[in-house]
């Protein structure tokens, strides 16, 4: 039964030329799982805001939506924090119900249900101040599943969160879909999970459908490459894969074993060595009060000038804390950090932080007048006489990263710099950094991103419970590591050695050749 | 107009508590000041709450009140690196400013509530609710012709509020002490808490000079870009 | 249940005739009473440890109502030419423990009303406030993390010097001021959300978690019936006590005392409540 039909849906914002939406005709199938994909702006937010009456944005709209029988649509967005409506996780809970009038006792009992079945019983008295980034998303999920919405809709719901949290949130929404059969529509950059699992897939490029069509299907549809696909899906489309292999981890296993020799086994692993130290940490001991436990126990660390050195570490390992310690923000109570650069600056992972003015020109003047050089190479000219609070996510990252590097800092320590940046930003900054790198600046990354970190990163170290636990190059983490590593070292192992990152394999491929 | 109508409602309840204390005191043949005065402050918040009930429905306008009442209460843990300023009654002006008498009142009167919690509840919470809120709804009305775009306007009103806040402070301990209302003792009372209240007017007149303009222009911002508070 | 888990509903009506009726009494027994429940409950319920400062304020009030107030008929000593009377200084100290059990009550108030309780009321009045008072309390956690942030940014960038006064006030001011447009731009997100939770539904309801008990029922009973008693007997006019011009008592008679017996038990509900609480407590375990 079709429960959504959209047909010929344009739609223009009253401040921009270009249309949002142009031309969209979708149907969508009650208990449809649907997945929307496309690079940053490509308008899924907008398609999807479209669908509720009290988010439309305001602007030029022609086409038509036409819903079966008026159904109830409920939204998740990507922010956790800003879906917060009320200080105690039940009240969160029981909010929707309370719009719509219910009474006490029914309240009551379907407030119950939905928290056990999302598991949020344990933190139902809690106040939504101490909850962890996953947890508030969930709650955010479990808030709107109350009222029993017929159409769910997710707008990049995980891109905030760490990559453990996010799989457990992608967990529940399949969960939700398999067991209750409800029609949910979403937008993802973490495609991996998805991909297999959507009835459809749905490709939208500068607010027009591309595609839509299963996942499998989509395949041939793909031109470009802005799009995060799925880590199979990449490969087979950089080798130009014509049989069809499944998109999974084991399907790339076979499919490698399949077609290439492995005569040579692996990629050479050079480092150079002649950097200058640029920063060194000796057995750091830190606590912020005097009663709490130690954040950081005995942490060895050192950086270089000219690399790019990566903190890899779970929630609460102490990668943050420790950056505050080489800010100077805070000082370690034991141990010693020498810094033998001039000015140490730091990108936090709240980039807006940054910000103090109403105008991006006013707040780069106020670090130093000659900011256009640096305007012109983070590509951010354009944006010099809008409000820091009206850019976009990777916008306002690299007015951030401009106002910082204003500074002159011969070291840069980056928070997390991919968390909600697709893979097309996530290329702006990896060429961003790869230049300063070359102009000599010591690079400090704090990262959940694995993958992202194996393609950049010189060095690695790996941290966990306030120490370091491993550290060397990229290829030697990652390889050796048996769980906390990339996709491309999982699906390649068994015939590679040292092979990390994509273009370890696809080049390893090449120089091998097919069967 | 619904804001004169307003003021009448609490002022005919403020009539009303205190014919309501007079005939107390005699039938007890004894003074209770204390008891009237806290039900006057309280009652007299009453038709504040049940003109913001009823005016403001707009999500986004409530969720900007809630942020300038924490945004207040959470002023005081901003300044600490400058002692003695505490920016509460020149953003409760700002906010009746830009934000209209309702949101005025309602961030005032919050405000006093919520941060006695964390610094103790006591009868001088019902009193810091009235005040605040009323300093809040009173720029609000002033503000609606633009008077207080006028900076001398802006200058004298802050102070005033900061005199009349202070005044009505002490007025609030002569009764609890006393129970009745004892002119010398007020005196008393104003004479020795002047340099506090110099230090707060002061300080209050710095906060509305230097935070007026940039707030006021976020504030600006804020209401035009999602048409808040029309 | 203790007594902090008791009903909103029970709880203010006992706060509302403890306070209140504490007010409007001098009468010294019913003023003693007063606080001595008001301090003993903030002792054992609140755990409060800086009680005893209060001690202090009653002093104070006490030896200053003489020198300002002159009535009265029996002369202690002349204080700067003035008199300084037995009446004054008892009528002082009384009102000194009036306010003090008034602020013990307002002091146990603030423990027992937390911000669930507190709420419920505010509900009740404007459902709308309600919603205001929680959202507040969600965002000033929320907006001292970020003022920590962006404090942090502008300290490691050094756009502002710290060391100097004015540095340090144009610090603070811009902080301030980056975080009202944080606070607010991402406030809008959060309304945006509320509003696609039908927040804007005219017949909106107010959920609670409290339920209504027997224990309710009973606490409140007491209460009430405590309440009308002490009613009856003030307005009839007994144990009116005059200060001025010399001390007169008028209540020693056996209506005086059911008087003070029901102020009594009314000051000692929730120590009485936690008691016998206490007490079954340890005898269902016993019995396990």
């Amino acid at each position: 039964m079709e429960i959504l039909n959209i047909k010929n849906l344009t739609f223009k914002y009253p401040s921009e030329s270009r249309n949002a939406l142009n031309n969209v005709s979708l149907s969508v199938e009650k208990g449809d799982f649907i997945l929307l994909c496309g690079a940053s702006g490509s308008g899924k937010s907008t398609l999807l805001r479209l669908l509720i009456n009290s988010l439309a944005p305001f602007g030029e709209k022609t086409g038509e939506i036409c819903f079966n029988k008026s159904p109830h649509i409920a939204l998740v967005g990507q922010d956790a924090e800003t879906q917060i409506v009320s200080d105690t996780v039940w009240h969160n809970l029981a909010f929707y119900l309370e719009s719509m009038g219910e009474d006490s006792n029914s309240i009551r009992a379907k407030v119950a249900e939905t928290a056990e079945f999302f598991d949020l019983s344990g933190i139902f008295h809690k106040e939504t101040a101490n909850l962890s980034g996953g947890e508030k998303q969930l709650l955010n999920l479990a808030s709107v599943m109350v009222a029993d919405p017929d159409i769910l809709l997710l707008d990049e719901p995980t891109s905030q969160l760490d990559p453990i949290a996010a799989r457990h949130f992608i967990e529940a929404v399949k969960r939700l879909h398999t067991e209750t059969n409800l029609t949910i529509i979403i937008s993802e950059h973490r495609t991996e999970e998805l991909w297999g699992f959507a009835d459809k897939v749905c490709l939208l490029e500068d607010g027009e459908v591309v595609s839509y069509a299963s996942g499998n299907n989509t395949y041939s549809a793909l031109k470009s490459d802005c799009i995060d696909l799925p880590f199979a899906l990449k490969l087979y489309k950089e080798l130009d894969v014509k049989k069809e292999y499944p998109i999974s981890i084991s399907g790339v296993r076979k499919f490698l074993t399949e077609n290439f020799k492995n005569e040579i086994p692996e990629l050479s692993d050079e480092i150079e060595l002649n950097n200058k130290v640029a920063l060194k940490a000796c057995r750091i001991f830190f606590r912020y009060e005097k009663n709490t436990p130690d954040i950081l126990k005995g942490l060895d660390f050192n950086c270089n000038f000219g690399e790019i050195t990566t903190l890899l570490g779970g929630n609460g390992s102490g990668k943050t804390t420790f950056f505050k310690l080489i800010a100077n923000l805070n000082k370690p109570y034991s141990g010693k950090i020498k810094n033998y650069g001039t000015k140490t600056a730091v990108l936090p992972q709240n980039v807006k932080s940054v910000f103090t003015k109403d105008v991006l020109r006013e707040d780069l003047a106020l670090i130093s007048e000659n900011f256009v050089d640096i305007c012109k190479e983070l590509n951010i000219t354009s944006l010099l006489d809008k409000n820091p609070y009206d850019l976009s996510g990777g916008e306002a990252q690299r007015a951030a990263l401009a106002k910082i590097l204003l500074t002159k800092p011969d070291i840069l320590c980056l928070d997390e710099p991919t968390k909600g940046i697709d893979s097309k930003g996530k290329r702006a900054i990896k060429e961003i950094l790869l230049d300063l790198k070359k102009q000599g600046i010591a690079i400090v990354i704090v990262s959940h991103d694995v993958d992202f970190t194996a393609e950049i990163s010189d060095k690695c170290a790996f941290l966990f419970d306030g120490q370091i636990v491993s550290n060397g190059t990229p290829k030697q983490i990652f390889s050796s590591n048996k769980f906390y590593t990339t996709y491309a070292s999982l699906a390649s192992r068994h015939h590679f050695k040292n092979t990390v990152t994509l273009n370890d394999i696809i080049e390893l491929c090449k120089r091998n050749g097919c069967y | 107009m619904v804001a004169i109508k307003t003021y009448i409602k609490s002022l005919s309840a403020l009539v009303f508590l205190l014919a309501l204390a007079i005939s107390a005191s005699i039938f007890f043949q004894n003074e209770n000041y204390m008891f009237v005065s806290l039900c006057a402050a309280l009652i007299s918040c009453i038709p504040f709450f049940t003109s913001f009930e009823r005016n403001v429905n707009n999500a986004r306008e409530i969720v900007v009140i809630a942020v300038m009442i924490a945004l207040c209460v959470a002023g005081r843990f901003i300044f600490m690196l400058i002692p003695h300023f505490k920016p509460v009654t020149a953003l409760i002006i700002i906010t009746g400013m830009y934000f209209g008498t309702d949101a005025g009142f309602m961030t005032g009167s919050l405000t006093a509530l919520i941060s006695n919690m964390q610094y103790g509840q006591g009868p001088w919470t019902v009193f810091q609710m009235a005040v605040w809120g009323l300093i809040g709804f009173a720029a609000g009305a002033l503000n609606k012709k633009g008077l207080l775009k006028n900076k001398l306007l802006l200058i004298l009103f802050t102070a005033f509020s900061g005199v009349i806040y202070s005044l009505i402070m002490d007025i609030y301990t002569t009764i609890s002490t006393e129970n009745t209302f004892i002119v010398e003792k007020y005196i008393a009372y104003v004479m020795f808490s002047l340099p506090i209240m110099i230090e707060y007017v002061v300080s209050n007149i710095i906060f509305i000079l230097a935070l007026e303009k940039p707030i006021g222009k976020k504030l600006l911002r804020i209401k035009t870009k999602y048409g808040l508070f029309q | 249940m203790k007594f902090f888990e008791l009903h909103p509903l029970s709880l203010i009506l006992f706060f509302v005739s403890a306070i209140a009726f504490t007010m409007i009494t001098m009468n010294p027994v019913l003023l003693l009473l007063s606080f001595l429940c008001g301090f003993l409950a903030n002792a054992f319920i609140s755990k409060g440890r800086d009680l005893w400062i209060y001690l202090f304020l009653i002093a104070i009030i006490g030896i200053t109502n003489p020198v300002f107030s002159h009535n009265g008929e029996t002369v202690l000593f002349y204080l700067f030419d003035q008199r300084f009377t037995l009446e004054a200084l008892v009528y002082g100290f009384m009102s000194g423990i009036r306010i003090v059990s008034v602020i013990y009550w307002f002091r146990l108030f603030g423990v027992v009303f937390k911000q669930d309780k507190l709420n419920w009321i505010l509900g009740k009045v404007s459902p709308k406030l309600s919603v205001v008072f929680s959202m507040a309390l969600r965002f000033i956690p929320l907006v001292k993390k970020n003022a920590k942030d962006i404090y942090n940014a502008q300290i490691s960038m050094c756009s502002f010097k710290k060391d100097t006064l004015s540095g340090k006030f144009q610090l603070v001011f811009n902080v301030f001021s980056a975080l009202v447009s944080m606070s607010i731009e991402n406030a809008i997100d959060t309304a945006d959300t509320m509003r696609s939770r039908g927040f804007e539904n005219k017949n909106r309801t107010a959920y609670s978690l409290f339920s209504f008990r027997v224990k309710d029922i009973i606490f409140m009973a007491i209460t009430i019936i405590d309440d009308i008693l002490i009613t009856y007997f003030l307005f009839s006019g007994i144990a009116s006590f005059y200060y001025y011009p010399s001390m007169y008592f008028s209540g020693n008679d056996n209506k005086a005392l059911v008087l003070y017996a029901a102020f009594a038990m009314l000051c000692a509900l929730p120590m009485i409540n936690d008691f016998t609480e206490d007490l079954r407590w340890k005898y269902s375990i016993s019995k396990i």
